[in-house]
Protein backbone atom coordinates (compact mmCIF):
# COMPACT_ATOMS: atom_id res chain seq x y z
CA UNK A 1 0.00 0.00 0.00
CA UNK A 2 1.17 3.52 -0.72
CA UNK A 3 0.48 4.92 2.74
CA UNK A 4 1.50 8.41 1.84
CA UNK A 5 -0.94 8.58 -1.06
CA UNK A 6 -3.68 6.97 1.00
CA UNK A 7 -3.23 9.49 3.76
CA UNK A 8 -3.35 12.44 1.40
CA UNK A 9 -6.39 11.06 -0.33
CA UNK A 10 -8.43 9.82 2.61
CA UNK A 11 -7.53 11.93 5.64
CA UNK A 12 -9.61 15.00 4.65
CA UNK A 13 -12.77 12.92 4.20
CA UNK A 14 -12.17 10.99 7.40
CA UNK A 15 -11.62 14.18 9.38
CA UNK A 16 -14.78 15.68 7.88
CA UNK A 17 -16.77 12.58 8.77
CA UNK A 18 -15.46 12.53 12.31
CA UNK A 19 -16.10 16.24 12.81
CA UNK A 20 -19.67 15.77 11.65
CA UNK A 21 -20.04 12.67 13.82
CA UNK A 22 -18.66 14.16 17.03
CA UNK A 23 -19.05 17.91 16.61
CA UNK A 24 -15.60 18.35 18.11
CA UNK A 25 -12.54 19.29 16.03
CA UNK A 26 -10.00 18.06 18.56
CA UNK A 27 -11.68 14.70 18.84
CA UNK A 28 -11.93 14.45 15.07
CA UNK A 29 -8.22 15.22 14.77
CA UNK A 30 -7.16 12.74 17.40
CA UNK A 31 -9.29 9.91 16.17
CA UNK A 32 -8.41 10.47 12.52
CA UNK A 33 -4.74 10.32 13.35
CA UNK A 34 -5.12 7.33 15.65
CA UNK A 35 -7.01 5.51 12.90
CA UNK A 36 -4.23 6.07 10.42
CA UNK A 37 -1.72 4.92 13.00
CA UNK A 38 -3.63 1.66 13.29
CA UNK A 39 -3.72 1.31 9.52
CA UNK A 40 0.04 1.08 9.57
CA UNK A 41 -0.24 -2.31 11.25
CA UNK A 42 -2.62 -3.62 8.61
CA UNK A 43 -2.23 -5.18 5.22
CA UNK A 44 -5.21 -5.21 2.89
CA UNK A 45 -6.19 -4.43 -0.68
CA UNK A 46 -6.41 -0.69 -1.24
CA UNK A 47 -10.08 -1.01 -2.12
CA UNK A 48 -10.78 -2.07 1.47
CA UNK A 49 -8.88 0.74 3.15
CA UNK A 50 -11.53 3.43 3.01
CA UNK A 51 -14.35 1.38 4.62
CA UNK A 52 -11.86 -0.01 7.12
CA UNK A 53 -10.78 3.48 8.14
CA UNK A 54 -14.33 4.68 8.68
CA UNK A 55 -15.26 1.56 10.60
CA UNK A 56 -12.30 1.78 12.95
CA UNK A 57 -12.72 5.51 13.40
CA UNK A 58 -16.38 5.09 14.34
CA UNK A 59 -15.49 2.33 16.79
CA UNK A 60 -13.01 4.68 18.40
CA UNK A 61 -15.73 7.30 18.71
CA UNK A 62 -18.02 4.72 20.24
CA UNK A 63 -15.29 3.69 22.69
CA UNK A 64 -14.82 7.30 23.59
CA UNK A 65 -18.50 7.77 24.24
CA UNK A 66 -18.41 4.87 26.66
CA UNK A 67 -15.54 6.32 28.63
CA UNK A 68 -16.68 8.81 31.24
CA UNK A 69 -13.68 10.98 30.71
CA UNK A 70 -14.46 11.60 27.05
CA UNK A 71 -18.24 11.85 27.37
CA UNK A 72 -18.32 15.61 27.78
CA UNK A 73 -16.22 16.10 24.66
CA UNK A 74 -18.41 14.11 22.32
CA UNK A 75 -21.75 14.90 20.81
CA UNK A 76 -24.32 14.09 23.47
CA UNK A 77 -27.98 14.97 23.38
CA UNK A 78 -28.14 16.40 26.87
CA UNK A 79 -25.21 18.71 26.22
CA UNK A 80 -26.97 20.52 23.45
CA UNK A 81 -30.42 20.89 24.90
CA UNK A 82 -30.80 24.62 25.43
CA UNK A 83 -31.75 25.88 28.85
CA UNK A 84 -33.97 28.47 27.21
CA UNK A 85 -35.09 29.58 23.78
CA UNK A 86 -32.28 31.39 21.97
CA UNK A 87 -32.42 35.18 22.02
CA UNK A 88 -34.09 36.61 18.92
CA UNK A 89 -31.01 38.58 17.96
CA UNK A 90 -28.99 35.37 17.82
CA UNK A 91 -31.05 33.70 15.16
CA UNK A 92 -29.41 35.52 12.27
CA UNK A 93 -26.05 34.40 13.55
CA UNK A 94 -24.42 31.67 11.53
CA UNK A 95 -23.05 30.21 14.73
CA UNK A 96 -26.59 29.63 15.83
CA UNK A 97 -27.30 27.77 12.61
CA UNK A 98 -24.34 25.55 13.30
CA UNK A 99 -25.60 24.89 16.79
CA UNK A 100 -29.02 24.04 15.42
CA UNK A 101 -27.48 21.42 13.15
CA UNK A 102 -25.41 20.02 15.99
CA UNK A 103 -28.42 19.75 18.26
CA UNK A 104 -30.40 17.96 15.60
CA UNK A 105 -27.59 15.51 14.94
CA UNK A 106 -27.20 14.93 18.64
CA UNK A 107 -30.74 13.62 18.76
CA UNK A 108 -29.80 10.81 16.38
CA UNK A 109 -28.31 7.68 18.02
CA UNK A 110 -24.66 7.16 17.19
CA UNK A 111 -25.20 4.13 14.97
CA UNK A 112 -27.85 5.87 12.90
CA UNK A 113 -25.70 8.99 12.73
CA UNK A 114 -22.85 6.82 11.47
CA UNK A 115 -25.07 5.43 8.71
CA UNK A 116 -26.30 8.88 7.69
CA UNK A 117 -22.80 10.30 7.50
CA UNK A 118 -21.31 7.31 5.71
CA UNK A 119 -24.12 7.61 3.18
CA UNK A 120 -23.07 11.24 2.67
CA UNK A 121 -19.57 9.98 1.96
CA UNK A 122 -20.85 7.68 -0.78
CA UNK A 123 -20.47 4.26 0.86
CA UNK A 124 -22.52 1.33 -0.41
CA UNK A 125 -25.12 -0.30 1.79
CA UNK A 126 -22.89 -3.38 2.06
CA UNK A 127 -20.02 -1.28 3.36
CA UNK A 128 -22.27 0.58 5.76
CA UNK A 129 -23.75 -2.67 7.04
CA UNK A 130 -20.30 -4.10 7.78
CA UNK A 131 -19.17 -0.89 9.43
CA UNK A 132 -22.23 -0.58 11.63
CA UNK A 133 -22.66 -4.27 12.35
CA UNK A 134 -26.15 -4.53 10.92
CA UNK A 135 -27.76 -6.70 8.28
CA UNK A 136 -27.36 -5.25 4.76
CA UNK A 137 -31.08 -5.50 4.19
CA UNK A 138 -31.78 -3.24 7.15
CA UNK A 139 -29.57 -0.32 6.09
CA UNK A 140 -32.21 1.37 3.97
CA UNK A 141 -34.81 1.14 6.72
CA UNK A 142 -32.41 2.48 9.33
CA UNK A 143 -31.40 5.33 7.04
CA UNK A 144 -34.98 6.25 6.31
CA UNK A 145 -35.85 6.32 9.97
CA UNK A 146 -32.77 8.39 10.78
CA UNK A 147 -33.45 10.89 8.01
CA UNK A 148 -37.02 11.40 9.14
CA UNK A 149 -35.85 11.78 12.73
CA UNK A 150 -33.25 14.37 11.74
CA UNK A 151 -35.74 16.37 9.71
CA UNK A 152 -38.31 16.23 12.49
CA UNK A 153 -35.88 17.33 15.18
CA UNK A 154 -34.30 20.03 13.05
CA UNK A 155 -37.62 21.52 12.09
CA UNK A 156 -38.86 21.37 15.67
CA UNK A 157 -35.81 23.21 16.95
CA UNK A 158 -35.93 25.68 14.11
CA UNK A 159 -39.58 26.27 14.93
CA UNK A 160 -38.76 26.92 18.57
CA UNK A 161 -36.14 29.38 17.50
CA UNK A 162 -38.56 31.13 15.17
CA UNK A 163 -41.05 31.33 18.00
CA UNK A 164 -38.46 33.07 20.07
CA UNK A 165 -37.77 35.47 17.24
CA UNK A 166 -41.21 36.86 16.63
CA UNK A 167 -43.32 35.58 19.46
CA UNK A 168 -45.47 33.43 17.21
CA UNK A 169 -45.14 29.86 16.10
CA UNK A 170 -43.12 29.74 12.88
CA UNK B 1 -46.81 -5.04 -4.44
CA UNK B 2 -47.55 -3.73 -0.97
CA UNK B 3 -46.61 -0.21 -0.06
CA UNK B 4 -42.89 0.45 -0.40
CA UNK B 5 -41.10 0.77 2.92
CA UNK B 6 -38.45 3.33 3.77
CA UNK B 7 -35.83 0.71 3.09
CA UNK B 8 -36.90 0.26 -0.50
CA UNK B 9 -37.40 3.95 -1.09
CA UNK B 10 -33.95 4.85 0.30
CA UNK B 11 -32.35 2.05 -1.67
CA UNK B 12 -34.06 3.39 -4.80
CA UNK B 13 -32.77 6.90 -4.07
CA UNK B 14 -29.25 5.60 -3.51
CA UNK B 15 -29.10 3.22 -6.46
CA UNK B 16 -28.78 0.19 -4.22
CA UNK B 17 -31.53 -1.92 -5.78
CA UNK B 18 -31.07 -4.57 -8.42
CA UNK B 19 -32.53 -3.82 -11.83
CA UNK B 20 -35.53 -6.05 -11.14
CA UNK B 21 -36.16 -4.56 -7.71
CA UNK B 22 -35.87 -1.04 -9.06
CA UNK B 23 -38.33 -1.77 -11.83
CA UNK B 24 -40.82 -3.17 -9.32
CA UNK B 25 -40.57 -0.19 -7.00
CA UNK B 26 -40.86 2.36 -9.80
CA UNK B 27 -43.86 0.55 -11.18
CA UNK B 28 -45.49 0.70 -7.78
CA UNK B 29 -44.71 4.37 -7.34
CA UNK B 30 -46.45 5.19 -10.60
CA UNK B 31 -49.69 3.89 -9.20
CA UNK B 32 -49.35 4.77 -5.52
CA UNK B 33 -49.49 8.48 -4.65
CA UNK B 34 -48.95 7.71 -0.97
CA UNK B 35 -45.60 6.01 -1.61
CA UNK B 36 -44.62 8.70 -4.09
CA UNK B 37 -45.30 11.25 -1.36
CA UNK B 38 -43.16 9.29 1.09
CA UNK B 39 -40.34 9.26 -1.44
CA UNK B 40 -40.61 13.03 -1.80
CA UNK B 41 -40.48 13.40 1.98
CA UNK B 42 -37.34 11.29 2.17
CA UNK B 43 -35.73 13.30 -0.63
CA UNK B 44 -36.48 16.51 1.21
CA UNK B 45 -35.08 15.12 4.45
CA UNK B 46 -31.96 13.98 2.62
CA UNK B 47 -31.51 17.40 1.04
CA UNK B 48 -32.01 19.05 4.42
CA UNK B 49 -29.33 16.85 5.97
CA UNK B 50 -26.86 17.53 3.15
CA UNK B 51 -27.42 21.28 3.40
CA UNK B 52 -27.11 21.16 7.19
CA UNK B 53 -23.85 19.29 6.98
CA UNK B 54 -22.48 21.93 4.66
CA UNK B 55 -23.31 24.55 7.29
CA UNK B 56 -21.46 22.47 9.85
CA UNK B 57 -18.50 21.96 7.53
CA UNK B 58 -18.18 25.68 6.94
CA UNK B 59 -17.60 26.15 10.66
CA UNK B 60 -15.14 23.28 10.97
CA UNK B 61 -11.57 24.22 11.82
CA UNK B 62 -8.94 22.81 9.50
CA UNK B 63 -7.21 19.68 10.77
CA UNK B 64 -4.24 20.41 12.99
CA UNK B 65 -0.84 20.66 11.33
CA UNK B 66 0.51 17.21 10.71
CA UNK B 67 4.08 17.48 11.86
CA UNK B 68 5.80 14.52 10.45
CA UNK B 69 9.00 13.04 11.52
CA UNK B 70 10.83 11.06 8.93
CA UNK B 71 13.00 8.32 10.23
CA UNK B 72 15.23 7.12 7.49
CA UNK B 73 15.99 3.56 8.31
CA UNK B 74 17.89 1.06 6.24
CA UNK B 75 15.76 -1.38 4.25
CA UNK B 76 16.72 -4.47 6.23
CA UNK B 77 15.77 -2.84 9.53
CA UNK B 78 12.49 -1.42 8.32
CA UNK B 79 10.04 -3.85 9.86
CA UNK B 80 11.98 -3.95 13.10
CA UNK B 81 11.70 -0.19 13.38
CA UNK B 82 7.99 -0.38 12.81
CA UNK B 83 7.36 -2.96 15.47
CA UNK B 84 9.41 -1.21 18.09
CA UNK B 85 7.99 2.19 17.27
CA UNK B 86 4.66 0.92 18.49
CA UNK B 87 5.91 1.40 21.99
CA UNK B 88 6.66 4.86 23.32
CA UNK B 89 9.93 3.75 24.84
CA UNK B 90 10.98 2.39 21.48
CA UNK B 91 10.09 5.64 19.83
CA UNK B 92 12.30 7.58 22.19
CA UNK B 93 15.11 5.12 21.56
CA UNK B 94 14.86 5.28 17.80
CA UNK B 95 14.48 9.01 17.70
CA UNK B 96 17.33 9.68 20.07
CA UNK B 97 19.23 12.54 18.61
CA UNK B 98 19.40 16.27 18.52
CA UNK B 99 16.12 16.98 16.83
CA UNK B 100 13.85 14.63 18.74
CA UNK B 101 13.59 16.53 22.02
CA UNK B 102 12.67 19.72 20.20
CA UNK B 103 9.77 18.22 18.29
CA UNK B 104 6.23 18.94 19.47
CA UNK B 105 3.59 16.30 20.11
CA UNK B 106 3.47 12.97 21.86
CA UNK B 107 5.95 10.21 21.01
CA UNK B 108 3.16 8.19 19.44
CA UNK B 109 2.23 11.07 17.21
CA UNK B 110 5.82 11.59 16.13
CA UNK B 111 6.08 7.96 15.24
CA UNK B 112 2.88 8.13 13.27
CA UNK B 113 4.20 11.05 11.29
CA UNK B 114 7.44 9.23 10.63
CA UNK B 115 5.64 6.20 9.34
CA UNK B 116 3.27 8.20 7.21
CA UNK B 117 5.84 10.35 5.58
CA UNK B 118 8.05 7.57 4.33
CA UNK B 119 5.83 4.52 4.41
CA UNK B 120 7.71 2.70 1.72
CA UNK B 121 11.01 3.14 3.48
CA UNK B 122 9.57 1.81 6.72
CA UNK B 123 7.41 -0.99 5.47
CA UNK B 124 9.11 -2.43 2.45
CA UNK B 125 11.65 -4.50 4.29
CA UNK B 126 12.02 -8.11 5.35
CA UNK B 127 10.65 -9.85 8.42
CA UNK B 128 11.19 -8.14 11.74
CA UNK B 129 14.64 -8.47 13.20
CA UNK B 130 15.20 -9.31 16.84
CA UNK B 131 16.45 -5.88 17.85
CA UNK B 132 15.92 -2.28 16.88
CA UNK B 133 18.74 -0.33 15.36
CA UNK B 134 19.01 3.40 15.46
CA UNK B 135 18.70 5.00 12.01
CA UNK B 136 21.93 6.43 10.70
CA UNK B 137 20.59 9.56 8.98
CA UNK B 138 19.36 12.70 10.71
CA UNK B 139 15.65 13.21 11.13
CA UNK B 140 13.44 15.43 9.00
CA UNK B 141 10.13 17.02 9.71
CA UNK B 142 7.38 18.12 7.40
CA UNK B 143 3.89 19.50 7.18
CA UNK B 144 1.12 19.40 4.64
CA UNK B 145 -1.22 22.22 3.72
CA UNK B 146 -4.33 22.33 1.60
CA UNK B 147 -4.91 25.19 -0.82
CA UNK B 148 -7.72 27.57 -0.01
CA UNK B 149 -9.68 29.26 -2.78
CA UNK B 150 -7.23 27.82 -5.30
CA UNK B 151 -4.16 29.31 -3.68
CA UNK B 152 -1.26 28.11 -1.56
CA UNK B 153 1.58 30.22 -0.18
CA UNK B 154 4.72 29.00 1.54
CA UNK B 155 6.65 31.64 3.48
CA UNK B 156 10.19 31.01 4.65
CA UNK B 157 11.08 33.30 7.51
CA UNK B 158 14.46 33.82 9.16
CA UNK B 159 15.90 30.63 7.73
CA UNK B 160 19.62 30.16 7.68
CA UNK B 161 21.50 31.43 4.67
CA UNK B 162 22.82 28.57 2.62
CA UNK B 163 19.72 26.40 3.01
CA UNK B 164 18.99 24.68 -0.28
CA UNK B 165 15.36 24.93 -1.36
CA UNK B 166 13.81 22.70 -3.97
CA UNK B 167 10.30 23.41 -5.22
CA UNK B 168 8.39 20.95 -7.37
CA UNK B 169 4.97 20.61 -8.92
CA UNK B 170 3.40 17.30 -7.93
CA UNK B 171 0.22 15.42 -8.72
CA UNK B 172 -1.30 15.72 -5.27
CA UNK B 173 -4.10 17.88 -3.95
CA UNK B 174 -2.14 19.24 -0.97
CA UNK B 175 1.22 20.92 -0.60
CA UNK B 176 4.01 19.25 1.32
CA UNK B 177 6.87 21.12 2.98
CA UNK B 178 9.71 19.13 4.47
CA UNK B 179 12.82 20.26 6.27
CA UNK B 180 15.40 17.64 5.43
CA UNK B 181 18.61 17.02 7.32
CA UNK B 182 18.01 19.09 10.40
CA UNK B 183 21.44 19.90 11.76
CA UNK B 184 20.48 22.12 14.66
CA UNK B 185 17.23 23.53 15.98
CA UNK B 186 14.20 22.34 14.07
CA UNK B 187 12.23 24.99 12.20
CA UNK B 188 8.78 25.94 13.42
CA UNK B 189 5.82 25.35 11.14
CA UNK B 190 2.85 27.68 11.30
CA UNK B 191 -0.12 26.77 9.18
CA UNK B 192 -2.80 29.25 8.23
CA UNK B 193 -5.58 29.31 5.69
CA UNK B 194 -3.95 28.27 2.44
CA UNK B 195 -0.48 29.08 3.68
CA UNK B 196 2.40 27.70 5.68
CA UNK B 197 5.20 29.58 7.39
CA UNK B 198 8.51 27.88 8.02
CA UNK B 199 10.37 29.84 10.64
CA UNK B 200 13.98 29.58 11.65
CA UNK B 201 15.74 26.30 12.26
CA UNK B 202 19.02 25.03 10.96
CA UNK B 203 18.48 22.66 8.07
CA UNK B 204 20.50 21.73 5.06
CA UNK B 205 17.64 21.35 2.64
CA UNK B 206 13.99 22.32 2.34
CA UNK B 207 11.68 20.49 0.00
CA UNK B 208 8.44 22.09 -1.14
CA UNK B 209 5.93 20.12 -3.22
CA UNK B 210 3.13 22.23 -4.68
CA UNK B 211 -0.07 20.82 -6.20
CA UNK B 212 0.13 20.91 -9.96
CA UNK B 213 -3.58 21.73 -10.24
CA UNK B 214 -3.66 24.71 -7.88
CA UNK B 215 -4.42 28.02 -9.57
CA UNK B 216 -1.86 30.07 -7.61
CA UNK B 217 1.17 29.09 -5.61
CA UNK B 218 4.09 31.11 -4.32
CA UNK B 219 7.18 30.51 -2.26
CA UNK B 220 8.53 33.61 -0.59
CA UNK B 221 11.62 34.20 1.49
CA UNK B 222 11.42 36.90 4.15
CA UNK B 223 8.57 38.56 2.28
CA UNK B 224 10.05 38.35 -1.21
CA UNK B 225 8.56 35.96 -3.75
CA UNK B 226 11.24 33.63 -5.07
CA UNK B 227 9.15 31.04 -6.86
CA UNK B 228 5.68 31.29 -8.25
CA UNK B 229 3.54 28.92 -10.26
CA UNK B 230 2.69 30.14 -13.72
CA UNK B 231 0.41 27.64 -15.45
CA UNK B 232 2.26 24.36 -15.70
CA UNK B 233 5.69 25.73 -14.79
CA UNK B 234 7.47 27.43 -11.97
CA UNK B 235 9.10 30.80 -12.37
CA UNK B 236 12.18 31.48 -10.30
CA UNK B 237 13.13 35.02 -9.30
CA UNK B 238 16.88 35.56 -9.35
CA UNK B 239 18.78 38.82 -9.21
CA UNK B 240 15.68 40.89 -9.88
CA UNK B 241 14.39 38.93 -12.87
CA UNK B 242 12.21 35.87 -13.36
CA UNK B 243 13.16 32.76 -15.26
CA UNK B 244 11.11 29.86 -16.44
CA UNK B 245 12.26 26.90 -14.39
CA UNK B 246 9.95 24.15 -15.60
CA UNK B 247 8.22 21.86 -13.10
CA UNK B 248 11.06 22.22 -10.60
CA UNK B 249 12.96 25.17 -9.23
CA UNK B 250 15.92 25.31 -6.89
CA UNK B 251 17.60 28.12 -5.08
CA UNK B 252 19.74 28.78 -2.04
CA UNK B 253 18.57 31.08 0.72
CA UNK B 254 20.73 34.10 0.85
CA UNK B 255 21.74 33.97 -2.83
Amino acid sequence: MDYDALFHRLHPALYRYLYRLTGDADTADDIAQETFVRLLRQSMPESEVRPWLFTVATNLVRDGVRKAGRRQRLLAAERFMPASVPRPDEMADRAEQVELVRRALAQIPLRDRQLLLMREEGFTYEEMARAAGVAPGSVGTLLGRALRRFAQVYQAQDGRAQEGTDGTRG
Amino acid sequence: MEHAGDGQLLALMDGQLSAAEEAAVRSHLRSCPACAQELDALREASALLSASLRVLDAAAPAPKPVVRLVVRAGGARVAAVRRTLLRAAGIVLVLAGGGAAALPGSPVREWARAAWERGKALFGGAEPAATVQTPAAAASIGIDAAPVAGRIRVSLVAMRAGTQVRVRLVDRPVAWIEAEQIVGAAPQFVRGSGRVEVVGGVVRRLRIDLPRDVARAEVEVDGRVRVRKDGEVLRLATAGREEDSGPQAEFVIGD
